[in-house]
């Protein structure tokens, strides 16, 4: 079901052009000890990943045939070793790194990507943005995971590739929510006042569009790094691109297959900690869309309030004014 | 209608001309020279003399089209997929044509199983969540989306391994059916073809072998929270109101109300559906299961591209037909579409 | 009323009178044309949004340009800033001409300027006041740095703001308030001819006249030349030296605002004027004055 994930992702961010504004209707804010649940395990899991070293009891990588699938319990090997006898838990803490750094680098990389696209097309218009969104289109054409594993085929194997094309494969379906929201905001009257104030395309949209933008581009960012994890570790269990050279919890898994009519912990672990990091990414993904889409519900709320109270406030104004122009006349 | 069938008929051809550029370009820029790559490694070729080497790499090139300039290698490759011709497979020697026809049937047929499995579970789950708004079966509905959306299929799909071939064994772990059963070949699909010819051992087989894989790929109940979020659309309509109003039972309300989140639905049902099929290349995986996923992966492997650029046109064109046959069927059901008629 | 500082003396500043003579507006023979309907069958039809409109403005004076929504007003408010490239016709000022087809001369954006009917949308929402009212300066590169903070404390006093509305960001005022700040933005690079499309229609009627008599005012101490565009004739009536009516893009009418007011000659001006029925022109006019001289009296 993880691969499914970006096109719900995508689904979810572009609902408002399948249904209407309203598709969020019914989503209820999460609650704040889930959020915070979330928050912790991201926390815990990012200060894993970059004290590995202190942290992990064993070097992953070293094997021990004396202690090959140990049981979790076993004296200092707390989740238990592999076929080779390598530590389950070290492993972990190590696969942590790449599965966040990664997924990290993925997300921003594709940010950048789909920003540049998405900008130009959409405040050049014409052919240009014609161009684009056919490309575009033809993308997204693509099962996700599909185009991900052709990419890794076309670039050939190893870690960075492997980044290069989950970025490529990836980059479409935001590059086409920042291109609509640029056609918007280029017919903003802001856009215009600059523009006849003489300021140059590249100024309006990086200093005017871009930063009306961004609150876009995080909640999808956002929503985007739970689906890069499940990616990555898709690949990685597939072999493709990435194998058991680099400790990944993807790799793991795979191994853990083999063994799973013996030592089922080989498999157990690793899962679940992918299972909790993409959960606890995925919540706090949700938070942020609740709190910076423009176009979430609880946002709108939120908005309306305050035009509300400004409307108020400035009503209260123009009516002392008037008191005051009539003591005058 | 004709005409919005039209455009969008159009469009997916145009679609499909890009996907084809697409994959003919990312299998000819492959990292290095893809026939050094071949030929060095001492692939399935048993050649030795460095002759038959040469020779060897020359036969190979001329089967795969890589010879020529590029545009009258890619006119050639347009034509000869369009013909149905999708090369010959380097390791197995077989027409790709040949084998994807023998996998995407099973495929398919997962891919189906899955989906009935997404919905049995999506629906109940959507409906009740959407009428008991913040009732505990909708906040349990939405948990449950939550956490099929954050668990990875293959780990899940080990883990049903574990539970129900290792712990409690009592469905197979992996393949078609069971090995010393075979069905006649109508249909292509096996299970029809069991069923169709009155195989019953064989038909039992692969229902049981089906369940895990099926479970695996469905169990997500994606369709949940999109299902919800339009039957609550729609429920907060005016007209919704209005029915109530007038005094309609709330029951048809109800169905009021499910006649007109429909359309929705079959769009996202359509995505999913590609999507599902994409997902399954990590299901076959896990089940070695033998579908055109599991084939995919073991392509790669082989470094057999024609195969590799066989299945992912498959895949992508089987997604893009899925998507346009759900347009098409949204535009009937909704016909606010066909005015917008967007691209 | 904080939104009010006294004004009269820099009616009479030097430092804005004669600083930069206005020149003139004109607008020549200008067509513009939309595409409609689909394109992708080729059957696009072109309808006509602005059909060879020709206005001379001069200097120092304000020309009134009504009509109803769609009749093209807002787009020669456009044609006129070069947001919109005219199919055929030219533009004039100060000796710059633009017309179709060739590139803008260079100078141009700082001759024109527009101030738009919300300033909700017409001031982006993320910057503070001082960038907005910054950035023509510094686009045009009309200052040194500590010139241009002096300048804008100084643009930002000058259209009645208090000068700790700088650091702030526009969603912070009321409507009145993010006007003039729109109002500054334009002015910062020291425009001849100023587009002034529905400035008001946004406000409150209060608010409406405070923002009419800071346009006087800058008018009277800087000579600008004004295009207003409205949809109500009867805030024209009183602002503008000259009125032109338009309807689907051509002028129909065009004379003097009592005038054509009282006693309007065009059908399509008949009906305007009666859509904006106002019970009393002179108790309303007597509204007005009470509010000019209550600023005033501040």
């Amino acid at each position: 079901m993880s691969d499914t994930d970006d096109l719900v992702r995508i689904a979810d961010a572009e609902d408002v052009d399948v249904t209407s504004d309203a598709a969020l209707l019914g989503e209820q804010p999460t609650r704040s000890w889930v959020v915070m649940f979330a928050f912790a395990v991201v926390a815990i899991a990012v200060f894993t990943a970059i004290f590995a070293p202190a942290l992990a009891p064993h070097d992953p990588t070293a094997q021990s045939l004396v202690d090959r699938l140990q049981p979790p319990g076993t004296a200092d090997h707390l989740l238990g070793t592999d076929a080779i006898g390598r530590d389950i838990l070290s492993r972990i803490i190590y696969g942590a790194r790449l599965s966040l750094g990664a997924a990290f680098l993925v997300a921003t990389l594709t940010s950048v990507l789909a920003v540049s696209v998405g900008l130009i097309s959409g405040y050049f218009g014409g052919w240009v943005d014609t161009v684009i969104m056919r490309i575009v289109d033809i993308w997204l054409a693509f099962p996700g995971l599909i185009l991900a594993i052709a990419m890794v085929t076309a670039l050939g194997r190893g870690l960075d590739k492997l980044v290069l094309a989950l970025v490529l494969a990836g980059w479409a379906g935001m590059a086409r929510v920042v291109r609509g929201e640029t056609l918007q905001l280029r017919e903003r009257e802001y856009t215009m006042s600059a523009r006849v104030l003489g300021v140059g395309k590249i100024g309006i949209m990086f200093k005017h569009l871009l930063p009306n933008i961004m609150p876009t581009i995080l909640v999808i960012t956002a929503l985007d790094i739970g689906s890069t994890i499940l990616g990555l570790a898709s690949l990685a269990f597939l072999g493709v691109g990435i194998g058991s050279e680099v400790v990944t919890w993807g790799s793991m898994l795979s191994e853990g297959r083999n063994y799973i009519s013996t030592a089922w912990w080989v498999a157990l672990f690793p899962g679940l900690a992918i299972f909790f990091i993409v959960l606890a990414v995925n919540l706090v993904g949700d938070w942020v869309r609740d709190r910076y889409d423009p176009r979430s519900p609880f946002r709108r709320a939120k908005l309306d309030a305050a035009t509300r109270k400004a409307a108020e406030e400035q009503e209260a104004a123009s009516v002392r004014d008037a008191a005051t122009a009539g003591g005058g006349g | 209608m004709t005409k919005f069938v039209l455009k969008r008929l159009a469009h997916t051809v145009i679609v499909l001309l890009g996907v084809s550029v697409m994959v003919f370009f990312l299998i000819r820029y492959l990292p290095g020279d893809p026939l050094d790559v071949l030929f060095t490694q001492g692939s399935g070729d048993e050649v030795t003399a460095a002759d038959d080497l040469a020779e060897g790499r020359r036969r190979f090139a001329e089967g795969i089209g890589m010879v020529g300039s590029l545009p009258s290698q890619y006119l050639n490759f347009l034509s000869e997929i369009v013909q149905g011709d999708l090369g010959t497979s380097i390791f197995r020697r077989i027409p790709v044509s040949t084998l994807i026809a023998t996998t995407l049937p099973l495929t398919l047929q997962l891919a189906i199983a899955g989906q009935i499995v997404n919905i049995l579970l999506s629906l109940p789950l959507g409906i009740v969540g959407a009428l008991k708004q913040n009732s505990i079966w909708d906040r349990g509905g939405t948990a449950f989306a939550l956490i099929g959306t954050a668990m990875p299929n293959f780990w899940q799909g080990i883990m049903l391994i574990l539970i129900f071939a290792v712990w409690w064994p009592i469905l197979p772990v992996s393949g078609v059916m069971d090995l010393g059963l075979s069905v006649e070949h109508i249909t292509g699909i096996p299970i029809v073809d069991a069923f169709v010819t009155g195989n019953w051992p064989a038909f039992w087989s692969i229902i049981r072998h089906l369940i895990l894989p099926a479970i695996t790929l469905g169990a997500s109940a994606s369709l949940v929270r999109i299902l919800r979020s339009s039957l609550l659309e729609v429920k907060h309509q005016d007209f919704m109101d209005a029915y109530r109003a007038r005094g309609l039972r709330e029951r048809s309300v109800t169905s009021h109300m499910m006649r007109n989140a429909l359309p929705t639905t079959v769009v996202i049902f359509g995505i999913r559906l590609g999507a599902i099929i994409g997902g399954s290349v990590v299901v076959e995986t896990v089940f070695a299961y033998q579908g055109m996923g599991w084939l995919l992966i073991n392509a790669i492997n082989q470094r057999d591209y024609p195969l590799i650029q066989g299945i992912v046109l498959t895949f992508t064109v089987f997604t893009v037909l899925a998507n346009l046959l759900s347009d098409i069927v949204h535009g009937w059901l909704d016909p606010r579409v066909k005015v917008e008629a967007k691209t | 009323m904080s939104e009010n500082p006294p004004r009269t003396e820099l009616m009479g500043s030097s430092e804005f009178t004669n600083h930069h003579l206005g020149r003139t507006l004109e607008v020549r023979n200008l067509v513009k044309s939309f595409k409609v309907g689909s394109e992708s069958f080729g059957k696009a039809e072109r309808i006509k949004a602005v059909d060879d409109v020709s206005l001379f403005v001069p200097a120092g004076t304000t020309m009134g340009l009504v009509g109803e929504s769609g009749s093209g007003k807002s787009t020669i408010a456009r044609l006129i800033c070069r947001l919109l490239e005219p199919d055929s016709g030219q533009v004039l000022v100060d000796g710059d001409e633009v017309t179709a087809g060739t590139k803008i001369p260079k100078g141009y954006a700082r001759k024109v300027q527009i101030v738009f009917q919300d300033p909700t949308a017409s001031l982006n929402p993320r910057w503070k006041v001082r960038r907005l009212v910054a950035e023509g300066i510094r686009v045009h590169g009309l200052r040194s740095r500590s010139e241009t903070k002096e300048r804008v404390a100084e643009l930002v006093s000058l259209v009645g703001l208090p000068e700790h509305a700088l650091d702030r960001y526009p969603h912070e005022f009321s409507g009145g308030q993010r006007q003039r700040i729109a109002i500054a933005r334009a002015l910062a690079v020291e425009p001849e001819v100023l587009v002034l499309d529905e400035p008001v229609s946004a406000l409150d009627v209060s608010v409406q006249a405070q923002i009419l008599v800071l346009l006087q005012e800058l008018q009277a101490a800087s000579g600008l030349t004004y295009l207003l565009i409205a949809h109500d004739l009867a805030v024209v009536e009183r602002f503008c030296d000259e009125v032109a009516v338009i309807e689907s893009g051509r002028i129909v009418e065009a004379g003097d605002p009592e005038i054509i007011h009282s006693r309007p000659e065009h059908p399509y001006t008949k009906a305007l004027v009666e859509a904006h029925p106002v019970p009393d022109p002179h108790e309303r006019t007597m509204y007005v004055h009470a509010q000019d001289k209550a600023e005033v009296a501040e």
